[in-house]
């Protein structure tokens, strides 16, 4: 949903929740500037160095995960949701006989990301 | 032995066709012929009872055959009909319902058990509350409100909200009443749309804390007194506690200083009104000192707010998957805030019009107009001295680049300085009768953010216009609180008797309202701004403007929000103004 705030600030920590907004537009109300953008809230445990390393992968694997209808609670699950949100895409290029690689390079690249992730953790 | 009665050999299906059985008086003899083997079988069904021992070992009988056993028990109970005459005594016991019966004994034991629960659970009673996280904002319902799910109405009701079958919201209903504060009639009833009366929202007593730790904001709301809780919004002046409140279901429509908020008669719309004489806030203050009708106060605000913030508690706005707030507009409806465009310096008269009930302007302005809206034609946006609220009744197109807007009303003179503008809208009664005591909003213009709101037949209490709270100023920074409205009529609350300084003195800059903290007073409790960092859907979910050191001095607090304040408005508090400011996004709410 989309939240406006006074500051621009990509994301923050919360106690044990992360928000991330996806591009915040700024605007000017009332003669106070603010900024207004998409808002995911997921928990995490991750350090705000870790999730600065890795914000643009994580927002667009909640951008896809919210785009299909699914839901993701933690950052830990991130990147499996974010598989399983994508599945139907390399499914139905198999079906078809396409490759995923060149129909969706960028789901292609960022379920590598995932699987990755999957594997050895945020890093 | 005689004749064999059977014969393997007419036996179908045996393996042993050799065996022959015969009748030998008392047994029956069994021979296989191939091994010459005879075995004897005892006739028991041919034996007397008089024959067959008894052990009465455990009994406590006498005898030792059945027959004996048989003959003592027949004496004991009598005859058989005696015998079931008494056992039908017995089974009377059992299954009636009068004096002696198993039933009655049940009855009587279970109903001091019964009275007793009911008596415990009328003290203990139910208790609603939810919890935010300060860190997070994250909301969360507790005690009884878990599992309970709030559901907004949209354009008609549904499936209500599941706090609606609970006390107190069960219980909110909107009235009419009198200037005495009689009520007149429900708006169930088939009458209330002819009664004339002032339309208000009944709002049965209960007890509300508010109060905070490190971790945790928590409101809670009881049927029942508590320790620690106050009816904050149902007391009179004198402490006594009132069985009900009355809050006006729209803002106030005249200057406050007569007990109506909604003048039509008969009625089609509200209309908001702002005074611009000395001010509403000192309106309604000079209304208060007949101790019988006052503008909204700090009591009944949080009084009503406890109720949405319980009810919202554990509502997860979609797309999200937690609480993120008190996000009234996610959760419930937006309020009129989306109309600043129609309310603009820019809307000004491109073709003059003389002896008509028209205004031509540009398309590229008129688009913002829709038909219904009330709109002010003045020689600025910010005046209505050429036609004052009249409704909009067709949008044509003039030429190509002009449309042509018509008003109700008697005919006026347009120059091209005149100004076109929407300010606040009034509540068709349509809309009202929609919802009921329901919460949700009425689609109109097209648009969420230009649709009035209702929380259970109370309307725009955020969006619309502004209204001033009653009993809280601040001076140099602290706030200042008085419980009583006969005594909120002051010029200056320092040292006066019924004002208590709080000692707390917010120096925050504007900012969406992150956490409170709590003043208690003898007769309530008032939360008031504390930080700000949150935004329009987290946290409080709404501005707190103007509660620092440049605006030091008396100020008074308004709150809600108005038709152009955007997505700041819900729970807004604004600490800029001076009790006597006169503007025209600025009125009240009526309470009784």
């Amino acid at each position: 949903m989309v939240n406006r705030k006074s500051d621009n600030k990509q994301f923050e920590i919360h106690g044990e929740y992360l928000h991330i907004y996806d591009t915040l537009t700024e605007i000017i109300n009332d003669e106070q500037t603010e900024y207004e953008g998409e808002l995911y809230v997921v928990k995490t445990d991750l350090t705000e160095q870790v999730i600065e390393n890795n914000y643009p992968v994580m927002l667009s694997f909640l951008q896809k995960i919210r785009e299909q209808g699914k839901q993701c609670l933690h950052t830990k699950d991130l990147a499996q949701t974010y598989l399983v949100a994508t599945d139907y895409i390399s499914n139905k290029c198999y079906e078809l006989g396409l490759s995923v690689e060149q129909e969706h390079p960028n789901e292609f690249a960022l379920r590598q990301t995932a699987r990755q992730i999957v594997r050895h953790g945020w890093r | 032995m005689g004749t064999p009665l059977y014969n393997t050999d007419i036996i179908p299906m045996t393996s042993r066709p050799t065996l022959t059985v015969m009748d030998d008086g008392d047994y029956f003899v069994i021979l296989d012929t191939s091994t010459g083997k005879i075995s004897k079988i005892l006739k028991t069904n041919i034996m007397t009872a008089l024959k067959i021992s008894y052990d009465n070992t455990t009994s406590g009988l006498t005898a030792d055959t059945v027959q004996a056993a048989l003959d003592e028990l027949v004496v004991n109970l009598g005859s058989s009909d005696d015998a079931i005459l008494a056992l039908s005594g017995r089974l009377d016991t059992i299954e009636g319902m009068g004096e002696g019966s198993v039933a009655k004994a049940i009855g009587d034991a279970v109903s001091p058990i019964d009275t007793r629960v009911t008596y415990l659970e009328s003290v203990s009673g139910h208790l609603y509350g939810v919890r935010m996280e300060k860190s997070s904002g994250i909301c969360s319902p507790t005690y009884d409100a878990v599992g309970l799910s709030f559901r907004p109405q949209i354009d008609t009701i549904t499936n209500p909200s599941d706090f609606s079958s609970v006390y107190p919201w069960r219980d909110i209903k909107t009235v009419k009443v009198d200037a005495d504060k009689n009520i007149l009639c429900t708006i169930d009833d088939a009458s209330f749309e002819s009664t004339v009366g002032d339309i208000m929202v009944k709002i049965p007593v209960f007890w509300h804390r508010y109060w905070t730790d490190a971790s945790y904001e928590y409101y809670e709301i009881s049927d029942t007194p508590r320790d620690g809780f106050f009816a904050g919004g149902f007391y009179n002046p004198d402490g006594t506690i009132r069985p009900y409140a009355l809050v006006g279901a729209v803002k106030t429509s005249n200057d406050g200083r007569v007990p109506h908020s909604w003048t039509d008669t008969p009625f089609t719309h509200s209309l908001p009104l702002y005074s611009t004489t000395a001010g509403f806030q000192l309106d309604a203050l000079n209304k208060s000192t007949i101790s019988k009708w006052s503008n909204i106060d700090h009591q009944a605000y949080e009084m009503v707010w406890h109720l949405i913030f319980v009810e919202i508690g554990g509502y997860v706005i979609s797309p999200n998957t937690n609480v993120l707030g008190f996000d009234v507009k996610g959760a419930i409806g937006q309020g009129i805030n989306g109309m600043s465009n129609s309310y603009s310096a820019s809307n000004v008269c491109t073709f003059a019009t003389v002896g008509a009930n028209t205004f031509i302007m540009a398309k590229t302005r008129s688009q913002y107009f829709k038909v219904g809206m009330l709109v002010q034609i003045g020689t600025a946006y910010t005046s209505q001295n050429i036609a004052a609220n009249r409704y909009i009744t067709d949008i044509s197109e003039y030429d190509a680049t002009n449309d042509i807007i018509t008003v109700d009303g008697a005919v006026f003179t347009t120059t091209l300085t005149s100004t076109i503008a929407t300010w606040a809208q009034p509540l068709p009664l349509a809309q009202l009768m929609a919802l009921k005591n329901e919460s949700g909003y009425v689609l109109q213009f097209g648009s969420n953010n230009q649709s009035h709101v209702c929380y259970r037949g109370i309307w725009d209490l955020w969006g619309n216009m502004y209204e001033w709270m009653s009993g809280l100023y601040r001076y140099d920074l602290q706030f200042y609180a008085c419980f009583d409205w006969t005594k909120m009529n002051v010029n200056d609350p320092r040292g006066v008797a019924g004002w208590v300084a709080t000692g707390i003195a917010p120096d925050i800059a504007n900012g969406y309202l992150k956490t409170r903290q709590v003043y208690k007073g003898a007769l309530g409790e008032i939360g008031l701004p504390s930080a700000v960092g949150a935004g329009s859907a987290t946290w409080y979910a709404a501005y707190a403007y103007y509660f620092n050191s440049e605006y030091m001095g008396l100020r008074a607090v308004f709150c809600g929000g108005d038709f152009s304040s955007g997505v700041a408005v819900g729970f807004l508090w604004n600490g800029s103004s001076r009790p006597a400011r006169t503007i025209l996004n600025l009125g009240g709410r009526l309470i009784g």
